[in-house]
């Protein structure tokens, strides 16, 4: 708008991030951990989009994955466990202007944290939500998670889970006002990206949900997965993601899906055979609620203070008169 | 009437009124909704006329000598007007209803009343409702002049509480259904404008600021936006100052429920210690606290400027490009602090580069876009003749320019002067003034009688779509008539007799035939309008068909009575030829004929109207005009008939030149033909007659080929085909063959050395972590093989194996001599 572009009008060298300006202390994660595979496609985004890091904000719960800000050469919040959107929230509401991105693991997000990720979702705000799906506790070293699968025998299931796993992609689907949801799995960089990078640029609650490997506790877990790229179904569509060359010949197993149906999203995220990676469903049209809540008027400090002195004025004697 | 835009009138007989509502309601279709009851009439006369009439007649024709009557005070009028004055109800055009959206189309209510009245209103139901609809009609009409700042579904409230009072009974509760129901149907709604200049002023106006809103409302959203972003910079910079952190402050922000439980002056001094607090420098704040004012008033000095400003005449004219000029300096201020804003928002703003630039920030750094967004600056220049030549002159230059002027005038003489008109019949400068604007090119120029609501309507949204500079010349129509008309009357002749047509020039058209339009006149391809008119003879209904020509609209201005004189039937002598075929004929060569006008008198008996010869003069001339702005909008083009005759001309003559250049083939070829024929049968006798056989074929036609002629001497040469060329197969294969192997060495991969599939890498660590010198991460932290020298065989192998995405392929060893070789190869082979 105002077809005002700041380059065409100024003829400045704008500054230039890479990748290292958004490293920060070298991660911690375990060897072979995926946490790693997603924080390299977070810093790609960031250096592609060019985002400030003095306006780029990372808020996360408790967890292996929650030490995702102290990797990031930008602002960040750990929180507390659980309550990593309602901080995040905070944040976007107070700074609208800032880049806000949430990372949580299955536990955080799916467990404690369930309450605010069901109201996050309808409350749409324009975050960017990843969620670090290992299946089970890592940090806490191996307790089930709501999203261990049954039979998987953990330090708090010792004979084994006793429940079906929690269908994250379902359960955010289900939720009304849902505005963005994508599945990825960290071990194909390409798409991972792919999915992160739309995530950032839909409008509104983008939840992805990120299989993660676990090598120190779930070893081998997803190598059903990794080692035979038909038991991944990607989801291609132009308002969503396409793969080509030699990557689209590995993964050769793929859908037309268009992201609009959401009918049609339900009922991808409820298969089990394949793993579905791509968007689900996303809908721009979508209102966000700092939008809906922001105030019409600008009220600057001042011109409180001048309201407030007229007010006081009504009942102040004038001596002089 | 048929099919004029002169107001229809009805007949006090609802079928007449059922038959003529219940046609495609455009106004212009619509026809004979009320009728005179008093009907034409010939007078009676026994037929004889004597020579002196003619000689009479023909000598205030030519020479202006006094005979027959006055006009003034006969109560005549053009008999084609006689059927519509002193109608006691008429729907006219008026109101037109300006809708509320930017795009919606002015409509004249009759328009809207006739839509919901509908095309199948045939049975006694549908015709209930049509009586219904149009007496909502009237008493919307009534109503609008008592409430004429009401919108039309107000007015249609009002009305429906006069046409169906509540009552308990069910006929008022079905008539009130009815009525809901068309409410709900009505197809604009908005406020009502009448006839006059003011009401076309407020249409133009109201347009305008319509569609130059839409066009500036995303922009004004962004300003809004954009101080909204500011003030929230700013109100998080008061956070860290010391006076948010005072306990004052502290305890107003926490409100009365717990402010009893906290004490603040232990809040204040653990925040002051607490941490270090930034405040932005005061330059910054400076700059952002006065891009937030320039975006919240600027904005709303333009939104004011583009929807509240008329200037007016003269004074409005001259101050017209200075106050364009001032609008787009504050856009300048307005699009300087929006980039400001988002520069500073984005925290790019660098006072060391900007400052500078956006010092010297003004209108010509403003892109074609935000000109474009610059508001309209509406002038109503009033009459055109209380302009000043200066004024005038102004006026061409403003329309010259591109800026989005916008400029309404009112012409009140189509022609110069008021009795001196018909010296020369030189149309007036000020009604031309819509002429000069089309041929400056650049400004779009409607010209139109007032009393075209519809085309006005419609033309307002065409010029406020312009970007540039527009004019709208509007005749109102003369003070003085011979008989009283009312406003729209005086308006409408003008228009029928061509006296001032409607025509639009569009710059904005892809070619001539898009740009100007003469489109929106009733017959544009007939010279002017004319009535079909039924006329009592000895009790006998006979049928007239009547012009409205220029003369009948100068008959109907009282200053011109001196050049009229009307006649009974006693004076009715055969050398009296309507006027209209005595201009378009080679009548008025005959010296001895006499035009005249047909007229009426209050009692509806004809009279005959005889001009003198200057009105027939001036009327020429008016259909010449008209004849150029007919050619001009593509109707009974001169160079079109021109280009059809040439055309013609040329066709046929290459016509003819094919023909016989095909007879003359035709000739020669029968005559050649003929010729070897004969030879060949010569041939064949000679041969019979020699015993020897022809050794061609019989001939078998007139055909050159199958004659014997050619004998064996023209055989087709036989024999074994030409050696075969060299089989290109044999080399294509070839090359193929030396293509493939091409392709196979560029597809070679060597397996020997170790390599990365560096795009699925997941940057895990594992490798680096083995040996940082052999394995290293590129621009996009992914892992590849940066020396395969730097590390050993083993290393390789285990990388491999720890990978987690099996991506890591160790190759051959480079160094025979390496320990345990045979293992490492084993343990290599999964990941070749």
């Amino acid at each position: 708008m105002f077809g005002l572009n700041t380059s065409l009008a100024i003829d400045i060298e704008e500054p230039q991030y890479n990748l290292t300006d958004y490293q920060s202390a070298v991660p911690r994660w375990c060897p072979g951990c995926g946490d790693n595979a997603i924080l390299t496609a977070v810093q790609r985004l960031c250096r592609d989009e060019q985002l400030p890091p003095e306006k780029t904000v990372f808020v996360s719960g408790i967890g292996c994955s929650s030490r995702f800000p102290h990797h990031m050469g930008t602002y960040g919040f750990h929180g507390l466990h659980g309550r990593a959107l309602p901080i995040a929230q905070g944040v976007k509401i107070r700074r609208p202007d800032l880049n806000v991105f949430v990372n949580m693991g299955d536990g955080d997000c799916c467990s404690i944290g369930t309450a605010h990720w069901i109201h996050a979702i309808r409350y749409n705000m324009n975050l960017v939500v990843l969620v670090h799906d290992n299946e089970i506790y890592g940090m806490t070293k191996k307790q089930a998670s709501p999203t261990s699968p049954k039979g998987l025998k953990t330090s708090t299931t010792p004979r084994g889970s006793y429940l079906e796993p929690l269908n994250i992609l379902s359960t955010t689907l289900g939720v009304g006002n849902v505005s963005f949801v994508a599945n990825a799995v960290e071990w194909i960089p390409d798409v991972l990206y792919q999915i992160i990078h739309a995530a950032f640029h839909h409008r509104g609650f983008s939840f992805v949900r990120i299989a993660q490997r676990c090598p120190h506790f779930m070893p081998n877990f997803f190598d059903c997965l990794i080692t035979d790229p038909k038991k991944i179904l990607l989801l291609n569509h132009e308002n969503g993601i396409r793969v080509n060359g030699k990557l689209g010949e590995t993964y050769s197993n793929s859908m037309e899906h268009d992201p609009s149906d959401i009918n049609r999203a339900r009922e991808i995220a409820a298969v089990s055979d394949v793993e579905p990676v791509g968007i689900l469903y996303r809908n721009d049209s979508r209102q966000c609620y700092e939008d809906l809540r922001r105030p019409r008027k600008s009220v600057s400090v001042g011109m409180r203070k001048e309201a407030i002195d007229r007010e006081f004025d009504k009942f102040a004697v004038n001596v002089l008169t | 009437m048929s099919s004029t835009s002169l107001p229809s009138t009805s007949s006090p007989d609802p079928e007449a009124t059922l038959q003529s509502t219940t046609g495609e309601s455009d106004f212009q279709e619509s026809v004979d909704f009320y009728r005179s009851s008093a009907v034409l009439a010939y007078p009676e006369h026994d037929g004889k006329v004597s020579d002196k009439a003619a000689r009479d007649l023909l000598a205030f024709f030519r020479h202006g000598r006094e005979m027959g009557k006055r006009v003034e005070n006969a109560g005549l009028l053009p008999v084609s007007l006689y059927e519509y004055v002193n109608a006691s109800a008429r729907r006219g055009p008026y109101p037109l209803c300006i809708g509320e959206e930017a795009d919606d189309i002015p409509t004249p209510l009759t328009s809207i009343i006739d839509r919901l009245i509908g095309t199948d209103a045939q049975s006694d139901g549908d015709q209930e409702r049509v009586r219904l609809l149009l007496r909502m009609d009237a008493e919307i009409r009534q109503q609008f002049a008592d409430h004429a700042e009401l919108p039309l579904s107000k007015l249609w409230d009002l009305a429906t509480e006069v046409v169906a009072p509540p009552a308990d009974d069910a006929t008022s509760s079905s008539t009130r259904q009815t009525l809901t129901e068309a409410r709900s149907r009505l197809a604009v709604d908005g406020k009502l404008v009448g006839l006059s200049h003011e009401s076309l002023v407020h249409l133009v106006a109201t347009i305008n600021g319509r569609m130059w809103l839409q066009r500036f409302s995303e922009a004004q959203r962004e300003a809004e936006n954009l101080a909204l972003q500011i003030n929230d910079l700013l109100e998080v910079d008061f956070g860290a100052s010391e006076e948010s952190r005072t306990p004052d402050h502290l305890e107003a922000s926490v409100g009365k429920t717990f402010a009893s439980e906290l004490d603040f002056e232990a809040l204040s001094g653990i925040m002051s210690e607490s941490g270090r607090h930034h405040q932005m420098p005061e330059r910054r704040r400076r700059r952002l606290e006065s891009i937030r004012e320039d975006l919240d008033i600027l904005r709303k000095e333009l939104l004011a400027a583009g929807t509240d400003r008329i200037l007016e005449g003269s004074a409005g004219l001259e101050s017209a490009a200075d106050t364009v000029r001032q609008d787009m300096e504050t856009m300048a201020r307005l699009s300087k602090a929006a980039q400001v804003a988002r520069l500073e928002i984005a925290g790019r703003y660098r006072e060391e580069d900007h400052d500078s630039f956006f010092d010297g920030f003004g209108v010509e750094n403003l892109t074609d876009e935000e000109l474009e967004m610059c508001p309209p600056c509406l002038i109503d220049a009033g009459s055109t003749f209380d302009l000043s030549a200066s004024s005038r002159s102004l006026l061409m230059d403003l329309l010259a320019s591109r800026m989005p002027v916008k400029v309404v005038v009112q012409v009140n003489e189509p022609v110069s002067g008021s009795t001196g008109l018909f010296v020369d019949g030189i149309p007036s400068a000020a009604a031309q003034t819509a002429w000069q604007a089309t041929a400056l090119g650049s400004a779009y120029v409607f010209q139109s009688p007032a009393s075209e609501a519809e085309s006005i309507g419609r033309s307002a949204l065409s010029g406020a779509e312009h970007l540039g500079p527009s004019l709208w010349s509007v005749y109102a129509g003369a003070e003085s008539t011979i008989v009283p008309l009312d406003d729209y009357l005086r308006s409408a002749i003008a228009l029928e007799s061509r006296a001032f047509p409607v025509f639009e020039f569009n710059p904005g058209g892809r070619d001539w035939a898009e740009r100007f339009s003469v489109d929106r006149n009733p017959h544009p391809e007939d010279p002017w309008g004319c009535a079909d008119l039924e006329v009592d003879r000895d009790g006998e209904l006979v049928p007239l068909k009547v012009p409205f020509s220029f003369a009948d609209f100068l008959f109907c201005d009282s200053r011109c009575n001196d050049l009229f004189r009307w006649v009974g039937p006693e004076m009715w002598h055969e050398s009296m030829t309507p006027v209209d075929e005595y201009l378009q004929s080679d009548k008025s060569e005959e010296p001895a004929l006499v035009p005249f006008l047909w007229a009426a008198d209050e009692d509806g008996y004809l009279r005959r109207v005889v001009p003198s010869r200057k009105v027939v003069r001036t009327m020429r001339f008016a259909l010449e005009r008209w004849h150029t702005l007919q050619e001009l909008g593509g109707v009974n083009s001169s160079l079109a008939a021109r280009v059809l005759e040439e055309s013609r001309e040329r066709f046929e003559q290459e016509k003819q030149e094919a023909i016989a250049e095909i007879e003359s083939r035709y000739n020669a070829e029968l005559q050649k033909t003929t010729g070897e024929l004969a030879r060949g049968i010569v041939a064949n006798i000679a041969a019979g007659l020699l015993g020897l056989q022809a050794a061609g074929p019989q001939p078998a036609g007139l055909s050159g080929e199958v004659l014997p002629t050619s004998g064996p001497s023209v055989k087709e040469p036989s024999g074994p085909a030409a050696p075969a060329e060299p089989s290109p197969v044999g080399e294509s294969e070839t090359l193929g063959d030396t293509a493939s192997e091409g392709d196979d060495a560029v597809e070679t991969i060597s397996l020997d050395e170790p390599y990365i599939e560096t795009v699925r890498c997941t940057t895990c660590n594992e490798c680096t972590n083995i040996n940082s010198r052999l394995f290293a991460y590129d621009e996009n932290q992914q892992a590849f093989i940066k020396d395969a020298t730097a590390g050993t065989f083993r290393e390789l192998v285990m990388a491999a194996e720890k990978c987690p995405v099996r991506i890591i392929h160790p190759g051959k060893p480079l160094n025979p001599d390496e320990p345990d070789l045979d293992d490492l190869i084993e343990r290599a082979r999964p990941f070749l």
